[in-house]
């Protein structure tokens, strides 16, 4: 088995007395679409930025397929092609000179392919880059970032300023990306796009890395709500990891992974208005990130 | 050309062509007007001057007559050299934290490109841009040295052949000439001050560089290296001022900077340019010679770039605002 891509090993990383990212061990695999979610200030950039080395770590270490991220910076940028939230380029330059430039900067980079890149997202190049609105200049950001054999694409809120259209565009680039064997690391705030896009997601609430999903255990999870007439008969022996809630007459079921042994199960239990409803990456995040989840861990703390 | 160099030269290029021209059209200039009043009546006008202005000039007022000396007061014009340390002063300040300001150094500091090369090459070319245009000031005082003639008030003079000695005889009308100023003037003399020029210029990059090194606002740097420039003029015209305040001139870089003193020294004894202090007729050193100026002002600039580097390699690059 080959080793992971990115590696992050106790990565911490501390403005002052405020802990921007705590204790985030993580590996990436190759080939994978890993998502970073979390609300603003939750740490996405910081571990972006920490991997790229634009931040030193207060302690613990990043490695790009084996590169220190600090000590061999220029190594792991060869491995790395990186988007910015909000790009920022040369103002004084046209679009096409500034492709031809930055792919200037790498040897795997193909400026016949920035092009098609900026063609398919219906940009024009000559165009001087300081009078392109936000979104046309994420747009060549994402030629220039698109334009090299880099094995790792890091993307930081790639759609955030785009419209629907490009973000379709965009996402369908990802999904290119990964068939064709390289590793994108990806952070949103639009949980349907991880959920389209990733294989596997992470959920960081302040500076934490609070849990590890992979879309396929997801997608196997089910919820299923319906009103009981009578007792609920005890699970099977091998339905120990199901979750069952009951509100009065109201009976919530989660299972976290095959469901036709739960339905089985509840063939016959005395329910009625049964539904059955994939968990979705919705609840994930609000287990962590709802606000009675946020309050619950506040007073815990303290 | 490499992508780092054009980036740079595509950045800097408006601003150095608005400061050559305005280099060469102002030395050149400078120059021409010297030449448009005669040796004489400028003696008669210096000798009008208080004794106490005399300290003001750097160089000896008697040499300061010549067309040489007061060409060579160009090198000394505050607009000269603030149009030269505006290019290190504003370029400098750019190369950190310019392009975090901009939000531009992220998406460059991407790429496989080591913040060392970012840095250094922009020091390079800095430099190389600067040492361009001293010479463009250099040639543009040339230029003027060539393109002036000047009327010489001389009177007739008897010759005597043996020892080739001439005895002017005031006492007859004086003769109005006209003389080309480069019969008198080349422009290789102006070499000692133009060097001076260099070390200073360079001197100041390397301090922009340095606190764009440490910085994350442009505005911020530009701030404290226009303080820190205008502080170092000021401590040097206090120092030059008061006789009692002369010491605080040595806290100033300008203090390193006699263009006009390098061009009468090197021109009375070429190798005197090189000695490490300059000495009184008595023998007794008073200041740091032309050479040891100049290679003090490089070293300097060389520290402050130095230093600028190590904190720039080390350093957290903020995200953009």
């Amino acid at each position: 088995m080959s080793s992971p891509l990115v590696q992050t090993d106790s990565l911490t990383k501390r403005f002052g007395t405020f802990t921007a990212l705590n204790q985030c061990s993580l590996t990436i695999e190759r080939g994978e679409v890993f998502g970073l979610l979390g609300p603003n200030g939750a740490g996405k950039s910081t571990l972006i930025r920490l991997i790229l080395g634009f931040l030193n770590p207060t302690s613990g270490s990043a490695t790009i397929n084996g590169f220190d991220s600090i000590n061999q910076r220029v190594d792991a940028h060869r491995e790395i092609s990186y988007l910015p939230g909000d790009a920022r380029l040369y103002r004084l330059m046209k679009a096409r000179n500034l492709l031809k430039l930055f792919c200037k900067f790498r040897e795997d980079s193909d400026f016949q392919i920035a092009q098609a890149v900026a063609e398919r997202l219906e940009l024009d190049l000559n165009r001087w880059v300081g009078l392109m609105s936000t979104g046309m200049r994420q747009k060549l950001a994402l030629a220039i970032c698109l334009s090299n054999q880099a094995s790792l694409l890091i993307l930081d809120e790639p759609t955030a300023n785009l419209d629907p259209t490009v973000r379709g565009q965009v996402m369908e680039i990802i999904r290119e990306a990964k068939d064709s064997g390289r590793t994108v690391v990806f952070s949103s705030h639009v949980l349907s796009e991880i959920e389209d896009t990733c294989d596997r997601v992470g959920i960081l609430r302040s500076g934490e890395l609070v849990h590890l999903e992979s879309m396929v255990a997801l997608n196997r999870q089910h919820r299923i709500t319906a009103s009981l007439n009578g007792d609920m008969p005890d699970p099977p022996d091998g339905l120990a990891d199901v979750s069952v809630k009951q509100v009065g007459q109201r009976i919530q079921i989660e299972t976290p992974g095959e469901l036709s042994a739960v339905l089985k199960w509840l063939a016959d239990a005395p329910l009625t208005d049964v539904s059955v409803q994939p968990v979705g990456l919705r609840s994930v995040y609000d287990r962590f990130h709802h606000p009675a989840s946020i309050v619950s861990k506040t007073e815990a703390k303290g | 050309m490499s992508p780092l160099t054009k980036k740079y030269i595509t950045e800097g290029l408006l601003l150095f062509l608005g400061l050559a021209l305005g280099i060469l059209i102002f030395s050149w200039f400078r120059v021409w007007i010297v030449g448009e009043l005669d040796t004489a009546q400028f003696r008669q006008i210096i000798d009008l001057l208080p004794k106490n202005w005399r300290k003001f000039a750097s160089v000896d007022f008697d040499w300061l007559v010549s067309y040489l000396g007061r060409t060579s007061l160009t090198l000394d014009e505050p607009m000269l050299i603030i149009l030269v340390s505006a290019w290190g002063l504003v370029r400098g300040s750019d190369v950190v934290s310019g392009e975090l300001s901009r939000g531009t150094m992220e998406m460059l500091l991407s790429q496989p490109v080591s913040r060392k090369r970012v840095y250094l090459q922009h020091a390079m070319l800095t430099n190389l841009f600067l040492l361009m245009l001293v010479l463009i000031c250099w040639f543009g005082m040339t230029l003027g040295v060539w393109t002036t003639s000047v009327e010489e008030t001389t009177y007739p003079a008897i010759r005597i052949p043996v020892i080739d000695y001439s005895i002017p005889l005031s006492f007859l009308p004086p003769k109005k000439e006209t003389i080309q100023m480069s019969s008198v003037v080349t422009g290789w003399m102006y070499l000692p001050g133009v060097v001076n020029l260099f070390a200073v210029g360079f001197c100041f990059a390397g301090f922009a560089a340095f606190c764009s090194a440490c910085d994350r606002y442009r505005w911020r740097t530009l701030g404290v290296v226009a303080v820190f420039f205008f502080g170092n003029a000021g401590l040097k015209i206090l120092g030059m001022g008061s006789k009692r305040l002369e010491w605080v001139e040595n806290f100033s870089l300008f203090g390193m900077y006699h263009p006009a003193s390098a061009i009468e020294r090197a021109q009375a004894q070429p190798g005197s340019y090189f000695w490490i202090y300059e000495y009184t007729n008595g023998g007794n050193a008073t200041r740091f010679g032309c050479m040891t100026n100049c290679l003090l002002l490089v070293a300097i600039g060389v520290t402050l770039y130095w230093i600028g580097l190590k904190i720039f390699v080390k350093r957290d690059l903020p995200a953009p605002m």
